[in-house]
C-alpha cells in the first residue's frame, strides 16, 4: 500500500492524544487503519508509547529531611507579622521619646554662642540707635536698650538671654 | 510548626523538591526552594488551606527556581529562553537512571521550553491530575491537555532524532 504522507503528518499530530484515549472515536477509527498499514506510523507509536512508559519509570526525588528540619527552625523563630510591626514601632516611639528630650541645661558651646549673638545684636541696636538719634539730639541709652534686649528675650524665648543680659548690664 | 503544618510538609516536600530539582539542575538551590516555599506556606497558613496547598507550592517552588535560572544566567526574562536548558547533570543520580534510553529521555524533557518541561514533569513523572497542574500553571484543563500531547510530541521527535 502506497503511504500517504499527508495522512502520516495527521497522525503525528494525533499520536500522542490517541494514546491518551482523548482523540474521538471517528478520529480514532481512521488513525488505527492507517497503523496497520504504514511502518513508519506504526514505529512512530511504538515510540511514543516507549516514552509514555520511561517517563512512568523515572525515578522520583526525594526530599532529604535537613531540607525539612531547617523549614522547621526558621518557622518556629518567626514572629506573627503583627507581633513584629507593634515590636519595631515600640522600639521606634522608644527611640525618637529619648532622642527628642529637650536638654534642660544648655552647654557651654550654646551659651557662649547666645552670648556673641546678644552682643551682636546689641551694638547693632545701639548703632541704629546713634543714627536715628541724631535728628532729634538724643543718644540711646542702657533705659533704651533694657526694653529691646526684653523683646529680644520674648521673640527668641530663650531663657540665656537674660542670663546675658544680666551679665552685660554688669560690665 | 503545629502537627497539621508538619503533615502537610510531609506530604507535598518530595514534590515541591522534585520539580525544584528538575528546573534548576542544582540540588542547593532546590533546596533553598524547598525551604522558601514551605516558608511562604507557614506565613500564608491562614490563606492557603485544602486542596489549593499543592498547586500554591508549585507555583512558588516554580516561580522562585525560574527566577533562580533568570538570575544565574543574566538573561532579560524570556520564559522560552529560560527554559533551554543546557546539558547538565540530571536531577536524579545518575546511577538511578536504569538505561541509556532514560537518560536520554530525561535529557530531552529537560531540553523542553516552559511550561512544556514542567507539565511533562508533573504530569508524567509526578502524576498529578489535569486540575491541579492547572491551577499550578495558571491554565486552563483544555491548555494543559493540548500543551502536554505537543510537549510529548516533541519529545518523541527529539528523540526521533538522536
Amino acid at each position: 500500500m502506497k503511504i500517504d504522507t499527508n495522512y502520516c503528518e495527521w497522525v503525528d499530530e494525533r499520536l500522542e492524544t490517541f494514546l491518551a484515549r482523548e482523540l474521538s472515536d471517528a478520529e480514532a477509527k481512521l488513525l488505527q487503519t492507517h497503523l496497520q498499514h504504514c511502518g513508519h506510523c506504526q514505529r512512530a507509536c511504538v515510540l511514543a508509547e516507549r516514552i509514555e512508559a520511561g517517563l512512568r519509570s523515572l525515578p522520583r526525588l526525594e526530599c532529604p529531611n535537613s531540607v525539612i528540619d531547617h523549614v522547621g527552625k526558621k518557622s518556629q523563630r518567626r514572629w506573627p507579622v503583627w507581633a513584629a510591626a507593634a515590636a519595631i514601632g515600640a522600639l521606634a516611639l522608644g527611640v525618637s521619646f529619648t532622642f527628642n528630650q529637650p536638654d534642660p541645661r544648655p552647654s557651654r558651646q550654646e551659651l557662649n554662642q547666645a552670648r556673641a549673638e546678644l552682643r551682636l545684636a546689641m551694638g547693632y541696636i545701639a548703632a541704629v540707635g546713634q543714627l536715628a538719634s541724631r535728628d532729634v539730639g538724643r543718644t540711646i541709652t542702657g533705659n533704651t536698650l533694657h526694653p529691646i534686649a526684653q523683646g529680644l528675650k520674648l521673640q527668641l524665648n530663650y531663657p540665656l538671654i537674660e542670663v546675658i543680659h544680666s551679665e552685660e548690664s554688669q560690665t | 510548626m503545629d502537627a497539621d503544618f508538619q503533615a502537610t510538609v510531609r506530604a507535598h516536600k518530595d514534590r515541591v523538591y522534585g520539580l525544584a530539582l528538575h528546573l534548576t539542575g542544582n540540588r542547593a538551590e532546590a533546596e533553598d526552594v524547598v525551604q522558601e516555599a514551605f516558608i511562604k506556606l507557614w506565613r500564608h497558613s491562614n490563606k492557603v488551606n485544602g486542596a489549593s496547598v499543592l498547586p500554591w507550592l508549585l507555583t512558588v517552588a516554580r516561580n522562585t527556581s525560574l527566577d533562580l535560572l533568570r538570575k544565574r544566567r543574566l538573561l532579560p526574562v524570556n520564559e522560552e529562553l529560560l527554559a533551554r536548558t543546557e546539558a547538565r547533570e540530571p536531577g536524579p543520580d545518575a546511577s538511578l537512571l536504569q538505561d541509556e534510553f532514560q537518560r536520554r529521555l530525561y535529557r530531552a524533557v529537560q531540553a523542553l521550553n516552559e511550561p512544556y518541561r514542567s507539565l511533562v514533569w508533573l504530569r508524567d513523572i509526578e502524576g498529578l491530575d489535569y486540575d491541579t497542574i492547572a491551577a499550578t500553571l495558571a491554565l486552563s484543563l483544555s491548555q494543559v491537555k493540548v500543551y502536554l500531547h505537543r510537549a510529548r510530541r516533541k519529545l518523541r521527535h527529539n528523540l526521533n532524532e538522536d
